[in-house]
């Protein structure tokens, strides 16, 4: 459907692109687009500069190209919209498809040559990083689908005999500032924090599937954004991954096929960047759909339904639930509105875009937040859809709001008190239009509904750097906190201000006019009655 | 000059100029009597005056305005180092003084005023105030472009007048129903208002219907503008609208004639100052909270 | 002699020039310079200039002051001083005269009455006003130069232990009033927020730390996450509208919203240099705001987005006084909605239209 645009913009704009400071950026080495498919120890190298959705769901459905073609397309779709980064570099792979010598030679990274102390190193790193990563998911709430005990199997499993040594810096769950900051003795800064997590990851190399490795490196290093594209590029590969299983011997499938395929991948995902609430809900349909497998089926048909039933999903509560938004949003949209859109989202995305394919004639204004500018990529798609657009940074939306007539908001999750989980600077964006009394509209399938609340959002940096804030953008005047903070080992340089870099903030209900969803539009109380709908369905079922 | 005559010119300038506020005429009343009065003592002057302005405020022109324009010109003018021998001069000289600043405050006001009118705003007032009208047409003058909604104002219906006037030096200008303020109020910039009388805390006493119209107005986040004379200040401190005096309420025939005055009708409302944003007066540009400033300063 | 003096009166032109100039470029330093700077320019335009009488040398500074504002009708601080300084002539000169027929000043009934200004002409010979001015304006220098440093001396009654404090982009009277706190040995903690696409936050938070303030740089769209967890917002700004509105950073207008939200109290640190008697309801007069280079926000290598889309990049926010709790001036704490009065006090009413 939709992929049109920016796959075909972005071979249109490939000499541009390479030249972005962005595109470069995340293009620090330049290395192997291939290797992930047949070498599993380069995978992360490989994907760390050149992952891309598009190229990573092409990987992962050759078998069932027919039918699945619009996936893997829709699946890029949704990350050229959602996330600049993933946008660009899914331009990328465009551009370096055709050229194969462009390949170079692997880098020869942790993965390859390592020594029995290297790898014993790493096997500890690992330890610990499942460690965190069991407790960083018990202070992240939208991932709710990863169980405990089978974390606690994978450790056992992983790593036997080594006990989990007491004075690691268990970083992973830092709350706020405070604690990150450097006067604490025994904590590490957060540079340091993402360092090792980076080399912890690179460490798992030996374990998982190499599907989900590279999948995890995406997530990790921000190459796939956005609720939706995420948990396609999840679903995606969790099928590739699914298709791969034989159940062992004496085992049962429902059984087996979650504890340990399904739950190492999970946390694994989950330790690179916590599970988005969308990613929770897909797992939780998926292990309830395993569960039910009959334990006398055989493995090709349990496989095939289970193929089946994330087909579906991407389907029906993905694909179609946000067709199923934009009709309904689209109706809100009349000639000579203005409409107020903060950062990027796809769903925003394909509604603004029916509606002008359906002749409407409006205005967007485009907000941007820092650091991330995902803006830009949803001007990007605007502009090419020919819809006439301002922009404006979050700071100066108060100049941007005196014209809007509308807002419209994408949200990451619904909790089921009608608050929305979105990018940090919805919630701003929302209080505002409230004080200028524009109507503020939150598109939302409802798969991202869920019954977890949160009421003040405390992820700390668990999902962003800090040091983005100083690194990202402002290529014309370089941050002067570049040079001073630069070197955070260097102890004898002046203390460096902390860096704070949330991702999400939580709006509140009362900020929120409508919601609209693929069942209609929708007060915000009306969530916890989709989350009750959706139970009955699945018990019906 | 006797009761029956003050009266008499009072009515007669009312009559004469409908444009002229009944404070001013109040006011130059007030400077007329002053320069017939054969008074021999300073309190048998102020008795007079006294006197006088309780004959114009048996009229039913408004309570507020009247009160308020003819205590601060008594004020005013005894504000003085006053002796037996020329008191009557001195005040007569500071009665002038004040009726020639209470004259020239409107036009003070409206070329104040009109910059507040932005190209291409949509301007709510209510029912047909004096200065307000003059203030609208003074920046239409200025070659600007605006609309403005005027409410109908019951019971007298002066918003169609206001239209009429309006539309005459081509403002485009529409006529609401008082209950639609509510419904017009998103489309509006600003809300311009004038005000009868000015009280101590910066408050309003005004034609009925400000008060709905200025809660409105704050749900809503738009700026509620009071454009008034100075001499519209009074000291006064309702707390509520009941505990607004009923002689400001009502009209002087009605409570003469005795009638029920919870059946009537009351002719204006008071609205508190956490609803007015500013004040367009001819001392400046005022926050609400100026006026106990300038109330201090003439009475304490 | 005379030669001389038309080398003084070319010198004064040329720095005039200079002046206009650098406020064109839009490269001013801070706002504090730009008042010293004017301040310096009118003393020699008054010294230097020819009068009979305060008419005349009212008259003069005018016209050189609206001059002067040309440059960058934005800056307010420029108009601002200027009206200061046609203050202080109208002060000095009623003070000479009242002098001269040995009146009292004080018991002036006139003063105390509503409604009534007396026309005053200006027109009577005064040999002394020129040295009295003088006098009076270096002294009104004197007063802004130490401004910051009587502000910074207050910030122990405002800033307390284990406070959190947010900050938007890079003040110096806010510098300076953190950083006086912090001498006090008052540990707190500072959030700065950057302030994009100027990101002059980055050297505010920079400073601070150095300083040995906890510091934590954020971007505006934090802002709504980490204002339930701040204590006060405490901010400079660029200037002060007459109705207590502020003319600050652009960004400031969703934070003070945002403190009212979150029921927090908005302290702003500034100079009474910088209260203007000029009104701006709405961010729309034209004189408001500046607007930065599209450049900021889109890299020249986005051209096709350049083309295609209105890039709003604005400098300044106004910011309604009911957002605001109190201003921490260098005479003491105000209310907002005392703020005319500070206006009645430093301005004449007809020096407003400049």
């Amino acid at each position: 459907m939709s992929a049109t645009p920016s796959g075909k913009s972005g071979s249109k704009n490939k000499g541009k692109n390479s030249k972005s400071p962005r595109a470069s950026a995340g293009d620090g080495t330049p290395s192997s687009t291939k290797g992930g498919g047949n070498n599993p120890e380069h995978a992360p190298t490989a994907k760390k500069d050149l992952a891309s959705v598009g190229q990573s769901t092409q990987e992962a459905c050759p078998q069932s190209k027919g039918k699945k073609q619009g996936e893997p397309a829709a699946a890029l779709d949704m990350g050229g919209a959602d996330g600049g980064s993933s946008a660009d570099q899914a331009k990328q792979t465009k551009v370096k498809k055709p050229k194969p010598e462009a390949v170079k030679k692997p880098e020869s990274g942790d993965g390859e040559q390592k020594s029995k102390a290297q790898l014993k190193a790493e096997r500890r790193a690992l330890q610990e990083a499942q460690r965190a990563a069991k407790e960083a998911k018990k202070k992240e709430a939208g991932a709710g689908a990863a169980s405990g005990p089978a974390d606690l199997t994978a450790t056992k499993k992983e790593a036997p005999t080594e006990k989990p040594k007491p004075k690691a810096p268990d970083s992973a769950p830092k709350i706020k500032t405070k604690a990150m900051s450097k006067e604490a003795p025994k904590g590490e800064t957060e540079d340091e924090m993402w360092a090792r997590k980076e080399k912890e990851i690179l460490g798992k190399s030996l374990k998982i599937d190499n599907n989900i490795l590279n999948l995890g490196f995406q997530y990790f290093h921000h190459k796939i954004v956005g609720a939706n594209a995420r948990c396609i590029a999840m679903l995606v590969q969790l099928r590739e991954v699914i298709g791969k299983y034989r159940t062992p011997p004496e085992k049962e499938l429902c059984r087996d096929l979650e504890k340990s395929l399904l739950a190492p991948c999970i946390t694994y995902i989950n330790y690179c960047r916590p599970l988005s609430t969308s990613m929770g809900n897909a797992i939780k349909h998926l292990k309830y759909h395993i569960s039910r497998i009959p334990s006398d089926m055989d493995d090709h048909k349990a496989i095939t339904k289970l193929q089946g039933v994330i087909d579906t999903f991407i389907e029906d509560n993905i694909m179609k639930a946000s067709e199923g938004v934009a009709v309904q949003a689209m109706t809100k949209i009349v000639d000579g509105d203005v409409i107020l859109v903060y950062a990027a989202s796809s769903l925003i995305c394909q509604v603004l875009k029916m509606a002008h394919s359906k002749g409407k004639k409006f205005h967007v204004i485009v907000v941007e937040g820092r650091p991330r500018t995902e803006g830009k990529s949803m001007l990007r798609f605007l502009v090419r859809c020919g819809i006439p657009c301002s922009y404006v940074y979050i700071g100066s939306a108060t100049h941007a709001m005196g014209e809007a007539t509308k807002v419209f908001l994408g949200a990451a999750a619904m909790f089921s008190i009608g608050d929305m989980h979105s990018r940090t600077g919805n919630s701003m964006i929302a209080a505002l239009a409230q004080s200028y009394n524009i109507p503020v509209l939150v598109c939302c399938e409802t798969y991202k509904f869920t019954d977890k609340v949160q009421l003040h959002l405390a992820d700390s940096n668990l999902h962003a750097r800090g040091r983005e804030l100083i690194a990202r953008g402002r290529h014309n005047h370089p941050s002067v906190l570049l040079t001073s903070a630069g070197d955070s080992s260097n102890s004898s340089a002046a203390p460096a201000p902390n860096l704070l870099n949330l991702m999400y903030d939580v709006t509140k209900s009362r900020h929120i006019t409508v919601l609209v969803t693929e069942l209609g539009m929708l007060p915000c109380t009306s969530v916890p009655v989709v989350l009750r709908r959706q139970e009955d369905l699945v018990a019906e079922v | 000059m006797d009761d029956e005559a003050v009266l008499n010119h009072f009515n007669e300038l009312m009559r004469a100029d409908p444009e002229m506020s009944s404070a001013v005429a109040a006011i130059t009343t007030l400077v007329k009597l002053m320069e017939s009065s054969k008074a021999e003592t300073l309190s048998g002057l102020v008795d007079t005056i006294r006197k006088a302005t309780s004959m114009m405020l048996t009229t039913d022109f408004s309570y507020a305005s009247i009160t308020s324009g003819c205590e601060q010109f008594l004020r005013y003018t005894t504000l003085a180092n006053l002796q037996e021998t020329n008191f009557q001069k001195i005040m007569l000289h500071r009665g002038k003084v004040f009726l020639n600043n209470a004259l020239k405050a409107r036009a003070k006001i409206v070329s104040m005023a009109q910059q507040f009118v932005d190209d291409g705003t949509t301007i709510l007032t209510h029912c047909r105030s004096r200065v307000v009208m003059q203030v609208l047409k003074a920046a239409a003058l200025q070659k600007k472009r605006f609309t403005v909604f005027v409410t109908e104002s019951h019971p007298d219906k002066n918003g169609y007048a206001a239209k009429e006037e309006l539309s005459q030096v081509g403002i485009p200008t529409t006529v609401i129903l008082d209950s639609a303020v509510g419904y017009i109020m998103e489309r509006v910039q600003m809300v311009m208002v004038g005000a009868e009388g000015i009280v101590e805390n910066g408050g309003i006493i005004n034609k009925i219907g400000t008060y709905p119209l200025a809660v409105c107005a704050k749900q809503m986040n738009k700026p509620v503008y009071v454009v008034a004379e100075s001499f519209k200040f009074v000291r006064a401190f309702p707390l509520s609208q009941r505990d607004v005096p009923d002689v400001y309420k009502y009209r002087a025939s009605t409570i003469r004639a005795g009638k029920d005055l919870e059946q009537e009708h009351p002719t204006v409302d008071y609205t508190s100052p956490e609803f007015i944003s500013l004040m367009f007066t001819d001392l400046g540009v005022l926050t609400p909270s100026a006026v106990s400033d300038e109330l201090i300063k003439l009475y304490c | 002699m005379p030669a001389g003096e038309g080398d003084k009166a070319s010198g004064l032109k040329e720095r005039i020039e200079t002046f206009v100039d650098e406020m064109k470029k839009g490269n001013s330093v801070n706002s504090c310079e730009i008042a010293i700077n004017t301040i310096n320019l009118l003393i020699r335009i008054i010294s230097q200039a020819k009068f009979t009488s305060a008419r005349e040398l009212l008259k003069h500074v005018k016209a050189e002051g609206k001059y002067l504002q040309a440059g960058d009708p934005s800056e307010n601080i420029i108009g601002n001083m200027i009206r200061r300084v046609l203050k202080i002539i109208r002060e000095e000169y009623r003070a000479i005269i009242a002098q001269e027929s040995g009146m009292e000043r004080a018991v002036n009934f006139e003063d105390m009455s509503l409604a009534v200004d007396e026309e005053e002409d200006y027109t009577k010979l005064t040999p002394s006003l020129k040295a009295s001015v003088i006098e009076a304006i270096s002294e009104l220098k004197t007063e802004i130069e130490g401004g910051a440093e009587n502000i910074a001396a207050m910030a122990p009654n405002y800033i307390h232990e284990n406070d959190i404090i947010l900050t938007i982009g890079r003040s110096r009277t806010v510098e300076a009033f953190f950083k006086s706190a912090a001498l006090k040995k008052i540990k707190f903690q500072v959030l700065v927020s950057e302030c994009a696409p100027f990101c002059h936050g980055h050297e505010m938070a920079k400073n601070l730390a150095e300083a040995k303030i906890n510091t934590t740089l954020i971007t505006e769209c934090q802002l709504g996450t980490i204002m339930p967890r701040v204590n006060k917002v405490i901010i400079g700004t660029h200037s002060f509208m007459a109705n207590g509105g502020l003319k600050a950073i652009t960004g400031t207008n969703i934070l003070a919203l945002l403190a009212k939200e979150h029921n927090k109290d908005v302290i702003v640190c500034s100079n009474l240099y910088k209260l203007s008697p000029l009104f701006h309801s709405t961010m729309k007069h034209a004189s408001f705001n500046k607007f930065a280079s599209p450049n900021e926000l889109l890299d020249y290598e986005d051209a096709e987005l350049l083309a295609k889309v209105e890039v709003i990049a604005p400098i300044f926010d106004y910011v309604p006084p009911d957002l605001i709790s109190m201003v921490v001036s260098n005479n003491g704490p105000q209310s907002v909605s005392f703020v005319y009065r500070l206006v009645k006090d430093y301005y004449h009413p007809d020096d407003v239209e400049l």
